[in-house]
């Protein structure tokens, strides 16, 4: 009897467990899709590209690093230096890793990968400014890439720099 | 008294006093004593003097060696300034024609259907075989291999090792020397250590020029006497006496001039030399020393440099026909220069081998096989002077690191950021798209001006701000005053962008915009300064109310300025400074409409975040500085930053892709250009300053046109300065067809081009118009014209 009991009790608990996540999953999309109506936070409403857009009447421009997209000539040829540029840091020379990535940069200028790399030697260089500066350009270019974005904020953290960008007065 | 009687007077007195013959002869000799003492003592002084003067000028002479010969660097080297190196890869748009035109620029030779050795190439209809040269970078020396280039059409198809066989990702061709910094003497030169010349080279050179150059002591007797009977023998100049030191010695110390002080000096500085130095010293500085032949206005000295200006190759690669004739060639460098005079080049290599044979230096197989070498020479460089505008810029920044004392002695390697083809493309662009102007409208040029009209073209590749190109006037040899770094000029219109950048960013504007975002282009006059200011547009009309974009790309001064107005003057001048503009601005309702001076060059940094994605790019145009023994001494990275958000750059791009498509710059299309682009034209008032400044998402150039007096030109930019930057850009940029990236808050909505409204059943015109996510147009296009009380759509163009 007492059994029964524990395992009705136990077999509420689990359908209430149920509930509980069902109306969590639930309130979270809700609120992920209010979230995409604000002006800039949250995520962005799923849109066509431009070029597939057929007869929408909201479409998204090309995204990010279009020129010399990844299976271009460019981007591959780029990315034979970058990783060129890998194995000079590999063996500690930066000041090769940095010649390597900035000809990589040279072929490809939307080569993100590319930049990060070269954003990194200069980091390691002392060169902090000129290392946020590249970062931002691979932030740019690699902003749909969360792998990388997680790299680049990772650098950005080690330059004292909280990862997400403000738009600070320049000087050179 | 007269004369006669006075005369004998004293021949009568001589007679009075008759002396006799033993004492007359005795007073006589002691007179010639005295007279021969006296001479004998003038002699004696004279000879001390002499003796003095020659002690004094020997000590001069052995100063003069002492100053220059034996100190450890004896010649003052030129610096070399280099373009930027070029990438081939498979897929790259080059075909044999454009390598083969690089790598004649890079002085390799055509050696016709086989490749042997560095510096080489052979060309086929499909594909071409390289012998890359070597090469120091400062990242490390590059050492040559044989490549062989495959091509489909004009792409590069494959690229393959052909020592190994495997497939390479990607060649770099070394950077071009595109000039030199030479002290006033202008000689070329590079330093060879005596071991790293071939010896047969040095063998050759002995033989013909100082056969007994191991036996004399700088001065040879023999060899002098032997030439004196030849030359007497052909009675004329064949052969000279000089030994190898007096050539050093005469090229090295003294003036071209010939004469007998300078042959004696000669004789006595060789002997000097000889006792100080041992042969192997004095056989070294001739080496590098000796004058071979002209480059333009420079003197080609000493074999290296001659071994890299005939042969295309460093010296220790020379075979032995090209040392045979490198040796007899230093008898007359004119003469037998084997670019120019092929056949005298070919007999007087052959006499030389045949010495080097009957020396016993070479055999016969070796003689026939040297002998039956071709003479395979670069391709003869017709221009001599490359980018003289943009060397010049790089002088001047060389100037605030190193002396010019250091530049021309030093031997430094100056790497730059020039891209050889663009500065071709750039050059051709200006002085043939100027040809044309004048051509085309010179009834509305100004009459009899005394100057030619000039212009000024920047190409910087924004991801890196790398200047890629640049031609500061129509003709360097006529004005080397820069335009595009030295001149300030309005802007005009080309400053607009920066006021509608303003305008679509949140963050800088007073009031917020969008593209689709009406203004009144109506007249109207504000107080600036102690007047009014009433801004007038283009066509002498006025447009009511107008979208942003519509403004922008039909580029209306009277919306524009209101536009700056309501955004907040000082936040214009912000954005420009944020921008890159350094020059003074006032926050003035004149500077809308680009009423400041700028130099063409910020105007090109400035317009680098468009391309950018909002991140600003400082121009370089130096990347390294590098000793002639390979230390790195300067590097310039690449210094970028963001400075303005992504989403209003990409907004305020789109427009400019308008101003291209069907606005003021729509000429790039009738001209044939094909690929992505954005730009805006620029017309300062009475027609002073014609600009355009155009981009596609890899290369940014800006041409400006006008007059150095600022002379009335009657030209817009569209019409004057937006041609030339069509022609520069067909040929740099090609059709690329990749677009701007867009930011993720971006999106693209159809809305109606006149009124900026959704589109509905009553207005179906539109376009695809760019919002910052969440300022999208809510009211449609009936709703807006109703308000505005408009009739019919009006913009049928779109």
């Amino acid at each position: 009897m007492h059994g029964n009991k524990r395992r009705v009790a136990a077999g509420r608990t689990h359908l209430q467990r149920i509930l509980i996540f069902t109306l969590i999953v639930i309130s979270s999309i809700a609120i992920s899709g209010c979230a995409g109506k604000g002006r800039r936070g949250g995520a962005h409403k799923k849109l066509p590209t431009i070029g597939d857009e057929g007869s929408s009447d909201v479409v998204r421009p090309v995204s990010v690093a279009p020129v010399g997209g990844v299976e271009s000539p460019e981007r591959k040829a780029s990315m034979r230096l970058v990783y060129a540029g890998k194995s000079f840091l590999d063996a500690h020379d930066l000041e090769g890793a940095e010649n390597s990535f900035r000809d990589a940069v040279n072929v490809d200028g939307t080569n993100g990968i590319a930049y990060y790399y070269l954003a990194y030697v200069h980091a390691g260089l002392g060169e902090r400014d000129s290392a946020l500066g590249l970062l931002d350009k691979a932030e740019a270019m690699l902003s749909e890439n969360e792998e990388w974005m997680e790299r680049i904020n990772g650098l950005k953290e080690e330059l004292g720099v909280k990862p997400a960008p403000t738009v600070e007065t320049y000087s050179f | 008294m007269s004369a006669y009687r006075r005369k004998n007077k004293l021949f009568s007195r001589k007679k009075k006093k008759p002396v006799r013959p033993k004492r007359k002869s005795k007073k006589g000799f002691k007179a010639k004593v005295k007279i021969f003492w006296r001479i004998f003592k003038i002699v004696c002084v004279l000879g001390v003097i002499a003796i003095l003067a020659l002690i004094y000028h020997f000590r001069g002479i052995d100063e003069l060696i002492e100053s220059k010969f034996d100190r450890a660097r004896k010649w003052d080297l030129p610096s070399r300034i280099y373009s930027d190196v070029e990438y081939i890869y498979p897929g790259a748009k080059i075909g044999v024609s454009g390598i083969v035109t690089k790598l004649d620029r890079l002085g390799y030779r055509n050696a016709g259907t086989s490749i042997n050795g560095a510096g080489e190439y052979a060309s086929k209809k499909n594909s071409i075989d390289i012998y890359l040269h070597n090469f120091e970078y400062p990242e490390g020396q590059f050492t040559g291999f044989p490549v062989r280039i495959s091509f489909d059409g004009s792409k590069v198809l494959n690229i393959l090792n052909s020592e190994g066989g495997e497939e390479l990702p990607l060649v770099k061709l070394e950077p071009e020397e595109i000039a030199s910094v030479f002290n006033e003497l202008m000689e070329d030169r590079t330093i060879v250590p005596l071991t790293d010349v071939p010896p047969e080279l040095v063998e050759a050179i002995i033989l013909i020029e100082d056969e007994r150059f191991f036996e004399h002591g700088g001065i040879d007797p023999i060899g002098i006497l032997r030439a004196a009977f030849v030359n007497l023998k052909a009675m004329r100049i064949a052969q000279g006496g000089s030994t190898l030191t007096q050539q050093l010695v005469k090229n090295f110390f003294l003036y071209p001039k010939k004469s007998f002080v300078r042959k004696i000096n000669e004789m006595v500085i060789a002997y000097r030399i000889e006792r100080a130095h041992t042969k192997a010293e004095i056989l070294g500085a001739y080496l590098n020393e000796i004058y071979l032949g002209q480059r333009g206005a420079s003197s080609v000295s000493g074999v290296a440099e001659a071994s890299r200006l005939y042969f295309g190759k460093s010296i220790s690669q020379l075979s032995l026909g090209e040392s045979a004739l490198l040796a007899g060639m230093i008898r007359s460098p004119h003469a037998y220069n084997p670019i120019t005079k092929p056949e005298k080049a070919k007999a007087r290599r052959d006499f030389v081998l045949k010495r080097m044979l009957g020396a016993e230096l070479i055999d016969g197989a070796q003689y026939n096989r040297a002998k039956s070498e071709r003479i395979i020479t670069p391709k003869r460089r017709i221009r001599t002077r490359f980018a003289p505008y943009f060397i010049d810029l790089v002088k001047r920044q060389l100037a605030d690191l190193y002396p010019q004392e250091v530049l021309q002695s030093e031997g430094l390697r100056i790497f730059t950021t020039l891209d050889m083809s663009m500065q071709i493309a750039a050059d051709t662009a200006v002085v043939d798209g100027l040809k044309s102007l004048e051509k085309a409208y010179g009834s509305v040029l100004p009459k009899n001006h005394p100057d030619p009209l000039q212009s000024c073209l920047i190409a910087v590749q924004p991801s890196s701000g790398y200047v890629r190109a640049l031609v500061g006037g129509r003709d360097y040899g006529i004005s080397q005053f820069d335009r595009c770094t030295q001149a300030m000029r309005q802007p005009g219109s080309t400053f607009k962008p920066f006021v509608y950048l303003t305008a679509l960013d949140s963050r800088r504007s007073d009031k917020q915009f969008t593209p689709a975002s009406l203004i009144d282009d109506s007249e109207f006059e504000i107080e600036s300064g102690d007047k009014m200011w009433r801004p007038k547009n283009y066509d002498k009309k006025d447009h009511g109310p107008v979208t942003l974009r519509t403004s922008l790309e039909k580029s209306y001064n009277i919306a524009t300025a209101k536009l700056a107005l309501e955004v907040g003057l000082k936040n214009v001048v912000e954005t420009a400074r944020d921008a890159g503009i350094e020059s003074n601005m006032s926050p003035v309702p004149s500077i809308a409409l680009g009423a400041i001076e700028v130099s063409p060059m910020e105007m090109a940094s400035a317009y680098m975040i468009f391309p950018n994605g909002g991140i600003r790019a400082k121009p370089i145009s130096i990347i390294g500085v590098m000793t002639k023994d390979g230390e790195l001494l300067e590097k310039k990275s690449i210094r970028i930053k963001r400075v303005f958000d992504a989403g209003p750059i990409y907004l305020t791009t789109n427009i400019l892709k308008g101003v291209v498509e069907r606005g003021t710059g729509r000429g790039v299309r009738a001209l044939g250009f094909a690929g992505v682009a954005a730009g805006k034209t620029g017309t300062t008032s009475n027609y002073r300053d014609a600009w355009f400044v155009g981009f596609t998402p890899k290369l940014l150039a800006l041409v400006w046109v006008g007059y150095d007096d600022n002379a009335e030109m009657k030209m817009s930019g569209g019409r004057a300065a937006l041609p030339l930057w069509t022609r520069f850009m067909k040929k740099a940029a090609g059709d690329e067809q990749g677009d701007f990236p867009g930011p993720s808050d971006v999106v693209l909505v159809k809305v109606n081009p006149e009124t900026g409204g959704l589109i509905d059943r009553s207005c179906p015109d539109w376009i695809y118009e760019a919002f910052i996510e969440g300022t999208e147009p809510e009211k449609t296009c009936t709703e807006i014209r109703e308000e505005l009380q408009l009739d019919e759509p009006t913009f049928k163009e779109f």
